[in-house]
């Protein structure tokens, strides 16, 4: 967090008492308390992990967030989080001032993936957007399943500006 | 009737003198025959005992032969990844400044993978313990070459011994954390002989009183047989202690609070 470029804010976090049961306290008047992963019987194990796994799946349901913009009527979606989101947004801009139909899709949370949001939107075209080579691309295309055609502009190293996204959404358009 | 008589007597003239620590757990270790490991985890337990202060221990035994120690004492315990102890009993102690928090570590833990937080918790003075078992090799993964391992030990990754070319020179974790601010008691004992056992007893009382009279951090660093992995019989492993081990790393209080 320390590193973030986009601001982030925090609210004010005051000493919880909480008593959890499973708290390692000091073993006063109750059955000493451990807190582990290593299980060396494997059936315990998997046991554990089965455990380890519900919780995932819980976050998976409740903790997804993401942010879609100019959606409805979007023919060619941008996929972009962070900083590229907000240049995708410029871009949006001025490209629906020249007529084009396009929208965003900014994942807020990479895990757990927005799957869901990006099916929903299966019949329109996409334009991932990422300072990197890709480190989202296969999701967004895991969560599309090959059911529409998925694009890809990275810049490593160089904050792309809007008019290259421009550029590439322009490109695409014209391929129809 | 003249042999139950006898017994009965025998009974009434009995005093025990000896007995597991409350603390101990009543269950078998995991230890091979010979090992250092199951030696001290039995004088934490005394020690625990004597200051009366099972209810309000906190241990945490990170990856290693060290970690199982949380089957042996009945008190409240965390596992923690490898070499990550200190950090576990950072958060622990301070969130809960009044338990006696302690960490259990081997020297592949200690002196290797977790290096920087071993540094850093005594730096900052963390009113944390660690019981530093130095074993000069990785017992649980099958004896492997530690930080700790003398020149010309022989172990699975340097078959023909160290060498101070290829691998530079064993770590005095002790030493190196005396001189550290932080740091209130750091001491290095042995648990080879009765005579040394004693001592390492009186070692990690005294680490424990540190961290309860709220001085900085303690260390108490334990020369510890290792017989499996070393390739050695029990008592030639005790012997090694004495001959190879103690010459590098000398058994002594490095530091200690004035008072
Ligand atoms: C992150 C991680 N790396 C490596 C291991 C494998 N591993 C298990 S025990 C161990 C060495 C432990 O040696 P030491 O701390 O000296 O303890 P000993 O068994 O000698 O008491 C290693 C490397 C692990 N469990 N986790
Ligand atoms: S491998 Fe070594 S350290 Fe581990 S239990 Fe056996 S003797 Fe002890
Ligand atoms: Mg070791």
């Amino acid at each position: 967090m320390g590193q973030m470029m986009e601001p982030v804010s925090f609210p004010k976090l005051t000493p919880q008492n909480s008593s959890k049961e499973w708290a390692l306290t000091g073993a006063k008047d109750r059955p000493a308390n451990l807190i582990k992963s290593l299980y060396l019987d494997p059936s315990a194990l998997e046991k554990h992990n089965l455990v380890i796994n519900e919780t995932i799946q819980k976050i998976k349901r409740d903790e997804v967030q993401v942010e879609t913009a100019q959606t409805d009527d979007a023919e060619i979606i941008i996929a972009a989080y962070g900083t590229i989101a907000r240049i995708a947004k410029t871009a949006i801009e001025v490209l629906r001032g020249k007529g084009l139909k396009v929208g965003l899709v900014r994942p807020i949370t990479v895990f757990p993936f927005p799957s869901k949001t990006f099916e929903e939107f299966a019949d329109r075209r996409f334009l991932v957007v990422e300072m990197n080579f890709g480190q989202m691309l296969e999701d967004v295309k895991l969560s599309l399943g090959g059911r529409t055609s998925v694009h890809f502009y990275g810049r490593t190293g160089v904050v792309p500006n809007y008019d290259e996204i421009i550029i590439e959404v322009e490109k695409l358009a014209s391929r129809k | 009737m003249l042999a139950g008589s006898r017994s009965e007597n025998m009974q009434t003239q009995l005093q025990k003198v000896f007995g597991r620590p409350r603390t101990l757990r009543p269950v078998a270790t995991h230890y091979c025959p010979g090992c250092g490991h199951g030696i001290v985890a039995r004088l934490i337990a005394e020690v625990i005992d004597e200051f009366s202060i099972r209810e309000k221990t906190v241990g945490v035994a990170p990856v290693g032969c060290s970690v199982l120690l949380y089957n042996y004492l009945d008190i409240d315990m965390y596992e923690a990844a490898h070499g990550r102890a200190p950090a576990v009993a950072t958060g622990c102690k301070r969130v809960h400044p009044d338990l006696l928090v302690f960490t259990y570590q081997g020297d592949g833990d200690f002196a290797s993978i977790g290096t920087a937080e071993a540094i850093h918790a005594a730096a900052r003075g963390e009113r944390i313990t660690t019981i530093f078992i130095n074993n000069a090799i990785y017992g649980m993964t099958g004896g492997q070459m530690a930080p700790t391992t003398l020149i010309g030990q022989k172990t699975t990754t340097s078959p023909y011994g160290r060498t101070k070319e290829q691998a530079g020179f064993p770590i005095r974790m002790a030493e190196l954390l005396a001189t550290l601010d932080g740091a209130s008691f750091i001491a290095r004992v042995g648990v080879h002989t009765p005579k040394h056992i004693i001592q390492a007893k009186k070692a990690i009382e005294k680490a424990f009183s540190v961290q309860m009279n709220q001085h900085g951090y303690s260390m108490v660093e334990i020369l510890s047989q290792c017989p499996t992995d070393w390739g050695m019989s029990p008592i030639e492993a005790v012997k090694w202690v004495e001959e190879k081990m103690i010459p590098y790393y000398p058994l002594k209080t490095l530091k200690e609070p004035s008072e």
